[in-house]
């Protein structure tokens, strides 16, 4: 191939513009197609058209018809309407009368409103205040819950307290070394203590409510039983407070009848100023009996040494007073005088307490015999003859012409009266007066009183007065001779006798002795003090 | 002259009997002493005495003893006893055994014995 290069370029040219004609054809070709298509795709558009419009025209004459309808039912509406209108108007018309109403009731609601307003504002007061107050009360509450609180707390610490303090008490109370018995005031038994149980050997659920006079018996130093009447107990229940004379010991009988030394205490209870009991305590006084004993022993071993030298000084002094050993001046009897005179009071101490002690351990020895009271008064009156003429003291003295013998030892009776006399006359200033009487009381006991205008005794010590080596503070500095055992022993003895001693004084005005004397000792028991001794011995 | 009545004193307190010895002595009685009682009774077996004042405490034999040796001995000397024991008991013992009577020595005047000896013995 290789002709001529231009040639052969124009050959393809030709070709070429031929193929591109022949594929313009074809696209026009395809293009005519197409449309064609298109053509068909309209026509079918048209009909479906003219079809939807003859529906329509169908449709639009439904459509008439019912236009038609509904005028006619406006046509109704309408009518309606009228008769609505008119009802309307009645309505409105009632509607102003209501309005008008309302205008009014409106105007009343606003007064109300107003008054509301106030009454709300007076509320809104009221409740501020009523909110203040509630919180107040709230505070209020409060503190009276925690005041409550602490009351109650207080209450039940008090309680503990009084409990532990009551439970302490009666610890107390039963570890009290002494016997303890407390009795309602029909006398029987409310409470003992421990010590109450091991001195007298009871329990005290055996004895609880039971009377204490008969449960525990009581022996005077006689040994006699003491009778219910007796009892301090029944005494002090009956209203007067007594304590137990410790010179007159007691026994008490153990539940096994054993017996022991008793002294003891009784008090009443009282309250509201009743007596609603009584209150007792004990001791069991052995011990101090023996050491008593003893000490009387001492002093009456002492007393018997001492009368030798005093038997001495007596004899010698009297031999030489007698010119024995030559005859003596003035003087020296003067001296000698006073010496002798010293030396008796010492002896006449030195008798005294051999009397106490004698007392002491029984072995006072009594002699009874027949005796006349009034004689031995006299007696005893004129012995002070001379110190009464000497102080110019008045006596005067009235016996009862009844007075009749009285079995009792005339010794000691005599050291009764010799006391009470030399007492008066001693504690009586010059110038003073003394009275003696003796009378007979109801048949059956013999009333002496001895009466001074002398210094008296003070009230405070009144009742040390029968205690032994006691003596009033207002006669120490004017009487140095006293020994203090006098009306020890003078009613040491009238209480043997079955006699009591006792007295009435005020201090510068003067004192009352009275001694009573039963004609018949109830019982005569000589040994009575003297067992005492060998009872609490064993 | 009358011989002088002889008495014996029987008395542990030396200044006591001596004082007796010589009051009685003064008072025109012839006085012997013993100190206790077995020295006593030994007098009184030696030589008769008219009276005898008697203390009843004692070293050796007591005042009490005397007595009743006086008694079985059948010596019947009168006794005043001498003594400082005041109980009853003692005075009544006495008494039993024979003695005439019974002084407590603190509470008697010298001329008080004196007197009661002459008294017994005249």
């Amino acid at each position: 191939m290789k002709p001529d290069k231009r040639t052969d370029t124009l050959a393809d040219g030709i070709a070429r513009k031929l193929e591109a004609l022949a594929n313009e054809k074809e696209g026009i070709r395809r293009k005519l197609v197409v449309t064609a298509k298109q053509l068909a795709v309209t026509a079918k558009e048209k009909e479906s058209t003219r079809r939807k419009l003859v529906v329509t025209a169908k449709q639009l004459a439904v459509t008439a018809k019912e236009k038609e309808s509904t005028r006619r039912k406006l046509e109704v509406t309408a009518k309606q309407l009228a008769v609505t209108a008119k009802e309307k108007e009645s309505t409105r018309r009632k509607l102003v009368v209501t309005a008008k109403t309302l205008a009014v009731t409106a105007k009343e609601k606003e007064s109300t409103r107003r008054k509301l307003e106030v009454t709300a504002k007076q509320l809104a007061v009221t409740a501020k205040e009523k909110e203040s107050a509630r919180r107040k009360l709230v505070v209020t509450a409060e503190k009276l819950k925690s005041l409550y609180e602490t009351l109650e707390k207080k209450v039940s610490e008090r309680t503990k307290d009084l409990e532990q303090i009551r439970s302490k008490s009666e610890a107390i109370l039963a570890s009290i070394g002494d016997g303890l018995v407390v009795v309602d005031k029909e006398g029987r038994i409310n409470y003992i203590n421990k010590s109450f149980e091991e001195m007298l050997g009871w329990k005290a659920e055996e004895i609880i409510g039971k009377s204490m006079v008969q449960v525990v018996p009581r022996e005077d130093i006689h040994g006699t039983k003491v009778s219910f009447k007796e009892r301090i107990l029944t005494q002090v229940l009956s209203g007067e407070k007594f304590v137990a004379n410790l010179t007159n010991p007691f026994y008490y009988i153990r539940k096994d009848t054993s017996r022991f030394p008793t002294s003891s205490i009784v008090a009443p209870v009282i309250l509201d100023g009743k007596t609603v009991g009584a209150v007792e305590v004990f001791r069991d006084i052995t011990k101090e009996k023996e050491i008593d004993k003893a000490k009387t022993e001492f002093v009456s071993l002492a007393s018997h040494q001492l009368r030798t030298p005093l038997s001495t000084v007596n004899w010698y002094s009297e031999m030489l007073l007698a010119g024995d050993a030559g005859k003596v001046t003035p003087d020296q009897k003067k001296y000698l005088e006073e010496i002798y005179a010293g030396n008796q009071r010492m002896v006449e101490l030195v008798n005294t307490l051999l009397d106490v002690s004698r007392i002491e351990l029984g072995t006072l020895i009594i002699e009874s015999k027949p005796t006349n009271i009034v004689k031995l008064t006299q007696s005893v009156l004129d012995e002070h003859k001379l110190l009464i003429t000497e102080k110019r003291i008045i006596l005067t003295s009235s016996f009862s012409k009844k007075i009749p013998l009285i079995k009792t030892d005339p010794k000691l009776l005599r050291m009764v009266i010799q006391n009470i006399v030399s007492n008066a006359v001693k504690y009586t200033s010059d110038g003073g007066k003394i009275y003696i009487s003796t009378v007979m009381i109801d048949g059956s006991d013999i009333l002496m009183k001895i009466r001074d205008t002398g210094y008296g005794i003070p009230k405070d010590q009144q009742n040390k007065i029968f205690t032994k080596l006691f003596r009033a503070d207002n006669v120490i500095g004017k009487d140095t001779e006293g020994t203090g055992l006098g009306l020890y022993i003078a009613r040491s003895i009238v209480e043997q006798a079955g006699g009591k001693l006792w007295f009435d004084s005020t201090e510068n005005r003067g004192s009352i002795f009275y001694v009573t004397l039963p004609l018949h000792k109830p019982k005569k028991d000589n040994d009575a003090s003297a067992r005492l001794y060998q009872r609490s011995n064993n | 002259m009358n011989t002088p009545k002889k008495i014996l004193i029987i008395e542990d307190e030396k200044t006591l009997a001596r004082a007796l010895e010589l009051t009685l002595t003064h008072a025109g009685f012839e006085a012997k002493l013993a100190f206790n009682g077995e020295d006593g009774i030994k007098l009184l077996k030696e030589s008769p005495f008219d009276l005898i004042l008697l203390d009843l405490i004692m070293p050796k034999m007591d005042g009490f003893t005397v007595l009743t040796v006086l008694k079985t001995e059948k010596i019947k000397t009168p006794v005043l006893v001498l003594t400082n024991l005041s109980q009853q008991n003692d005075i009544k013992h006495a008494e039993k055994f024979g003695a005439k009577e019974f002084f407590i020595k603190s509470n008697t005047p010298i001329a008080t014995i004196v007197t009661r000896v002459r008294e017994l013995l005249k």
